[in-house]
């Protein structure tokens, strides 16, 4: 699982209203080298849940992104580079995600979070 | 011989049924009353309309050029080839994208049930590889000769020598060469050096005086006389399809021999991987489902689905991955969209996990693999730009009734993740084509349009929905709804009609039909006040409205039912009367 899709994932489970940002525990990180693609990255941005994806960055150990995005910052080759290091390089192999309103926990094993939910929750 | 020929002609029930299957399919994508199927349908039409430029074009837009044998060993020709392509019915129109997106065509393509005619200007070992990488075609032939009319009768059947037919003989050896190219290159069948083995496959469509085995016999009776080819049934090299249509001759040689094509370009791109990890010829095997998706129809609801044409950055998700065919076949196609696979079962994401390790690194670093539930996806409204999917049929995987369950609510929750910023695009899969279109209308979803698609003989259905923006503030109560704890599956309600007559009737106390929901309290009425039999006959009607519905009964049972209800009613009267004294009794 990489940070971009732990920005899509939410817990929709009964009763839950606000099922996002989870929360982020990390036990294996592994980096595998993806395309740089500036395109990609600047259409993925105003996609992004900024502030989300800020903080999981922060779990998984790449710090220093700025609270907004601005359009000069893409002019900026360091910052892309890091965005793409930590949006679609760095997968989380085994962890966990947290509700932030229920704290359900959700298993990932090899990179694959099991997001299914019991009979009662859904 | 009268007797014979009467016999080898085709039944005209035979031949009307194929028509009807033919007019059936095709009339859902000719329709002009449509919406209009966005760009890939526009594509065909335009190219459907362009004019012909030579005279030298048949009908079919097979090009015959004089220089006809212009081969070397560069495999470098430089005059017009045919080729000849078969694909699922129904999805030719995306043969003929393809095509015209990957290559330089001589004329426009042409098509018919299920096959489409093409000719490329020159062919070099490039454009043969090319060739081998398309994803939507099942098989490739490289025509021999194409634009022979022939009559019904058996004398013309015969004048079919490969001298005869256009090209002559030079376009025969001309495609032997290619075949001979393709199989050193691509694989497939034996390398087929000297003279080669050959079979005939004979394929006749239409009223004629002949049967296919007599195509078959003719065509193989002119390569051995004219090219002395040596015939052998059981262990060929070439396999040469003759085929009749209605009034068409073509003969053509089968490239890809064994695999479907769409297959190759799969194992291709899977063994290209194995290259880069140094591990040269070692890619496992696909892992498949127990259903799994075939590439071509997998392409086919991807390029639907409009990810060819979708924007850098596009979420593209099958909530229902199975093991992972629209990832595999989209990922290195359509490398501009990160790609989301899901499914509820452990097995067949760990295929999906196996089927995406061979995929290359650069398609296989697009796509991320999340174990969920269809019905409650977890994932945040507006994350997503396109749902492309396979839904289950109920015919292998679930039945009628876990079907009607699963679309709502499955319909639901792709409505929530397709909220507003996303592209709002989802193109399903289905062979329960009238309980989807059920659930389409209980749903934020509008269709945009169908394709008909035959799969292995079952007729299935390619929707492609929007939800519609306008409703989706309104609908998101409803489609919560679908989420609760009731199955949508809601009994019959009271018709209002009735409601009146069942308030009116007087509580008096434990009644003797009082248990019993409407029909009993309206005989009460009835038998007391004498006039209501309207709203009865309406309760009635209504109900037997929903049940022709659900599922329309036999004569036999409709004429069981019709006496039940004759014999309910008499003793329902009885009951009545009896309660009506019970009632006379108590008044006084």
């Amino acid at each position: 699982m990489r940070l971009l899709t732990h920005n899509m994932l939410a817990n929709n489970a009964k009763g839950v209203t606000k099922g996002f940002p989870l929360g982020l525990e990390v036990t294996a990180v592994e980096t595998k080298e993806a395309e740089f693609n500036p395109d990609f990255l600047k259409k993925m941005v105003p996609k992004l849940e900024w502030g989300a994806f800020c903080e999981a960055a922060a779990v998984i150990g790449v710090t220093g992104f700025p609270t907004a995005v601005t359009p000069d910052l893409f002019e900026d080759e360091a910052f892309l580079k890091k965005f793409h290091n930590a949006l679609l390089e760095v997968h989380v192999e085994e962890g966990v995600l947290i509700c932030p309103e229920s704290g359900r926990r959700f298993a990932i094993n090899k990179g694959i979070p099991n997001m299914l939910l019991n009979e009662d929750e859904c | 011989m009268k007797s014979l020929q009467f016999r080898r002609s085709p039944s005209p029930r035979t031949f009307s049924k194929v028509k009807g299957t033919r007019s059936y399919l095709f009339t859902a994508w000719t329709n002009p009353g449509k919406p209009s199927m966005g760009p890939v349908w526009a594509c065909v039409e335009e190219m459907v309309a362009a004019p012909v430029e030579s005279s030298e074009v048949d009908h079919r837009g097979f090009r015959y050029s004089e220089s006809a044998h212009e081969v070397n060993d560069a495999l470098d020709i430089s005059c017009d080839v045919n080729f000849w392509a078969t694909t699922h019915l129904g999805i030719e129109y995306l043969v003929i994208w393809e095509l015209s997106k990957k290559f330089e065509l001589a004329g426009t393509p042409t098509h018919t049930e299920g096959k489409v005619f093409f000719a490329l200007k020159g062919l070099s070992f490039e454009t043969l590889r090319a060739l081998s990488r398309l994803r939507s075609v099942e098989s490739l032939h490289v025509v021999c000769s194409g634009n022979c009319k022939i009559s019904t009768s058996v004398l013309d059947l015969e004048r079919m020598k490969p001298s005869a037919l256009p090209g002559g003989l030079a376009a025969w050896t001309r495609a032997l060469e290619i075949t001979r190219a393709w199989r050193s290159m691509i694989g497939g069948g034996n390398a087929c050096t000297g003279l080669p083995k050959f079979r005939v496959t004979g394929k006749r469509c239409g009223e004629h005086h002949f049967s296919s085995l007599d195509v078959a016999r003719v065509t193989a009776d002119g390569i051995v006389g004219e090219l002395n080819w040596v015939p052998n049934l059981t262990d060929f090299e070439l396999e040469v399809k003759a085929q009749v249509h209605h009034s068409d001759f073509t003969t053509g040689i089968l490239l890809n021999h064994g695999l479907p094509l769409w297959s190759v370009a799969l194992e291709a791109s899977r063994a290209l991987s194995g290259e880069e990890d140094d591990e040269a010829h070692s890619a496992p095997q696909r892992d498949l489902s127990y259903t799994p998706l075939k590439a071509d129809i997998a392409y086919g609801l991807v390029v639907t689905g409009g990810v060819a044409n979708a924007p850098c950055g596009s979420v593209v998700v099958d909530p229902m991955c199975g093991c992972g065919t629209v990832g595999e076949v989209a990922a290195p196609e359509f490398p501009q969209c990160f790609y989301l696979m899901g499914d509820t079962s452990k097995n067949v994401l760990k295929k999906a996990y196996r089927n995406r390790a061979g995929l290359p690194a650069h398609a296989a670093r697009r796509i991320d693999i999340v174990r969920w539930d269809v019905t409650c996806l977890p994932l945040r409204p507006g994350a997503v730009d396109i749902i492309v999917t396979d839904l289950p049929f109920g015919k292998k995987v679930g039945n009628s009734m876990t079907v009607e369950t699963l679309y709502p609510k499955a319909l639901a929750s792709f409505a929530k993740a397709l909220s507003p910023p996303s592209m709002n695009q989802a193109v399903l899969l289905t062979g329960a084509r009238k309980m989807l279109a059920m659930s389409v209308k209980r749903s934020a979803f509008v269709e945009m349009g169908t394709n008909n698609v035959s799969m292995g003989g079952m007729h299935v259905a390619m929707s492609r929905l929007k939800v519609s923006h306008d409703a989706a503030g309104t609908m998101s109560s409803e489609v919560l709804s679908w989420l609760g704890p009731q199955p949508p599956k809601v009994p019959p309600q009271i018709p209002p009609k009735s409601r009146p007559s069942a308030a009116e009737q007087p509580q008096t106390g434990p009644d003797a039909s009082a248990s019993l929901a409407v029909s009993p309290a309206t005989n009460v009425h009835d038998a007391a006040g004498g006039g209501e039999v309207g709203s009865e006959g309406g309760a009635r009607r209504h109900k037997t409205k929903w049940n022709s519905m659900k599922k329309k009964p036999s004569k036999k049972q409709a004429k069981q039912q019709a006496r039940w209800e004759a014999k309910m009613a008499a003793h329902r009267a009885q009951e009545s009367v009896a309660a009506d004294l019970m009632l006379s009794q108590d008044a006084p």
